[in-house]
């Protein structure tokens, strides 16, 4: 178990660096000078020439690259080229309507994919669990951003129930507001998202009804109820629990084009809107942390499926 | 000296494929889907023919509803919403098409030599991997787009790349399988290099699963690239797109409620079509896994 763990802290140590390099010569890619940008088109030779120093651009790469990792390490993601604001400052503003969103779009997701699997997986021949099966094909097909237009369209333009755009409320200022202003993109999205689990989910669990120890439950009179919620379902979640987790990163920082469907102030729109306005010091600082969240979102979900199972052994 | 090896296991493998596409044709699922898609290429194909109206005429009236003339409305600038969505259909399929190919031309020999060399070669590809796997697709693409420039060739490989890793694992578990089999032995043992056996011996017998992960990728991409047209960052403007006409439809939400409709119903048509290739080549070359299915459709979400 330590072993692993060890393993797996190293591995996501290295993938993280190799992040680091390639989010910041991601700069160095870019068409134009980052400078220029910063001090605009018509500066003369000698302003640039100061600019580039000032910013280190005139320094070696390597050097260029350690001074920014060293500051990175320490928090200091730089400033942002366009408000001059810290860059982690910026991030830290939209990072509780980004957890906000993702936290309510998990919660859907669980609430329709769990139920939907269950009885898909048990019932696929009954009416209910063909018309289950049917929003499972439809909420496969239907991407999220075109859903979450749907919504604007019929609830808020039509039925005016809800607002078409959606500006963050924290949820521990005003609950209600906060529900309101969150649901439509998060029902959006997880109408895809709890498609791809339970559909998952149903695989599984099929897969685990087939199985000797469910005969054996069956056999010594266990009722059906608790064979499948004691024996089916346990045993059928754990592989989900990895989808699920994949998701939840995904929600971190790649929700783009639903927060700018509904206006949303999120992660997503801020490293959008950065990229737009050759903000790069913004883009790189963004990139690396939605990288980072990842990264640790799917080291935790693998350490949480050993301690979750005590039949796996990582080692 | 390399004919010897490889023509060893190609017999098998052809007898299999035919009875694969004996599964697939008998799929009632997969036929809907291969029917369905080859009606939206004939379409795209033919669009200048089919479409009633010329996409790009400014002509008629500003947001109208649905007509006799207009059987779907105008848009914005009085342009026919019908032509326009036929003709959208050539870039979302184009760039699918491409994606999926840039994603499976890199990714599946990736896979290929990490799965069969081992050691150095697989930890550096699969921290690689690891890397690409944990920037949203979408966030990927625009970092690539500003890197790279708008256009349609660079939204083919911006949405493309962040395809890798899929293949490449995919690949790589399917070559770990085959890797020590008795055909692949004999094929070294009588002499084939290592790329020749990896080309000829081992590729042939892991293609199953790629195939099914080409078409989750396609309706992957065909979802990105609609949400990079519909950001402004996709299909140039004035080329009609999906997702540029769902951003039209985003701006008009008043005047014209029943825009947003349509160019999404061809969206997810072209989704749904994909989905059901891919499951009738699923239940046909048995290959892929419902977990490999879940995170391709699960990166595309948004």
């Amino acid at each position: 178990m330590y072993g692993y763990l060890v393993r797996r802290l190293l591995q996501f140590a290295v993938v993280l660096l190799l992040g680091s390099v390639a989010v910041w010569a991601f700069v160095l890619l870019l068409p134009g000078d980052p400078a220029t940008v910063l001090i605009g088109q018509d500066a003369t030779a000698a302003e640039l020439a100061a600019a580039r120093a000032r910013m280190g651009l005139d320094r070696p790469f390597l050097a260029q690259y350690g001074v920014w990792l060293g500051h990175a390490l320490t928090g200091d993601l730089g400033a942002s080229y366009y408000s001059g604001q810290p860059v982690l400052t910026e991030l830290m503003d939209r990072i509780p309507a980004t957890v906000q969103l993702a936290g309510f779009t998990l919660v859907l997701t669980l609430l329709i994919a769990v139920p939907v699997g269950i009885v898909v997986a048990l019932r696929p021949y009954s009416v209910v669990g063909r018309v289950l099966q049917g929003y499972l094909t439809v909420g496969l097909a239907v991407p999220a951003f075109w859903l979450g237009l749907l919504l604007i369209i019929v609830l808020a333009v039509q039925l005016r129930w809800l607002p078409a755009s959606s500006d963050f409320v924290p949820l521990w200022q005003d609950p209600g507001a906060a529900l309101t202003s969150t649901i439509l993109p998060a029902a959006a999205i997880a109408v895809h998202t709890s498609s791809v689990t339970a559909r998952f989910l149903a695989n599984s669990l099929g897969e685990v009804m087939g199985k000797d120890y469910i005969r054996t439950a069956r056999a010594k009179g266990v009722p059906e109820r608790d064979v499948i919620r004691r024996h089916a379902v346990r045993n059928a979640a754990l592989p989900t629990v990895t989808i699920v987790g994949l998701q939840l990163g995904s929600f971190l920082g790649g929700t783009v084009v639903i927060e700018a469907v509904f206006n949303y102030p999120g992660l997503g729109r801020l490293l959008y809107t950065a990229i737009g306005e050759r903000d790069y010091a913004l883009v790189q600082g963004g990139v690396l942390f939605v990288v980072a969240t990842f990264l640790l979102l799917n080291l935790l979900v693998d350490v949480a499926y050993g301690a979750l199972d005590p039949r796996i052994r990582l080692t | 000296m390399s004919a010897l090896p490889a023509g060893a296991p190609t017999v098998a493998p052809r007898r299999r494929r035919l009875a694969a596409a004996r599964r697939f044709a008998q799929s009632r699922s997969a036929v809907v889907g291969a029917v369905g898609l080859a009606a939206l290429v004939v379409m795209a194909l033919l669009a200048p023919i089919v479409a009633p109206f010329d996409p790009a005429v400014q002509g008629g009236e500003p947001l109208l509803g649905p007509s006799g003339t207009h059987l779907l409305g105008t848009d914005q600038l009085g342009r026919d919403i019908v032509s326009r969505m036929i003709h959208g259909a050539r870039g979302s399929l184009l760039v699918a098409a491409g994606a999926a190919a840039v994603g499976a031309g890199i990714g599946v020999p990736l896979g290929l030599v990490a799965g069969y060399l081992g050691r150095w070669a697989d930890a550096v590809a699969m921290r690689v991997v690891d890397l690409l796997l944990a920037v949203p697709g979408i966030l990927l693409a625009l970092v690539i787009i500003a890197v790279l420039g708008p256009g349609r060739l660079n939204l083919i490989l911006a949405i493309g790349i962040g395809a890798i890793p899929e293949f490449a694992r995919l690949t790589r578990v399917a070559t770990l399988e085959v890797r020590e089999r008795d055909f692949v032995l004999a094929a070294r043992g009588m002499g084939a290099s290592t790329p020749d056996t990896m080309a000829r011996t081992v590729l042939p017998n892991v293609l199953g699963p790629i195939m099914v992960q080409f078409v989750i990728t396609a309706s992957m991409a065909v979802v990105v690239e609609a949400g990079l047209s519909f950001l402004g960052l996709g299909t140039p403007p004035p080329a009609p797109s999906w997702g540029g006409m769902l951003q039209d439809a985003r701006s008009y939400l008043y005047q014209s409620p029943t825009y947003g409709l349509f160019p999404g119903i061809c969206l997810a048509a072209t989704v749904f079509f994909l989905e059901r290739i891919g499951r009738g080549l699923q239940l046909a070359v048995g290959g892929g896994g419902p977990r490999a299915a879940a995170r391709g459709l699960g990166r595309g979400a948004v």
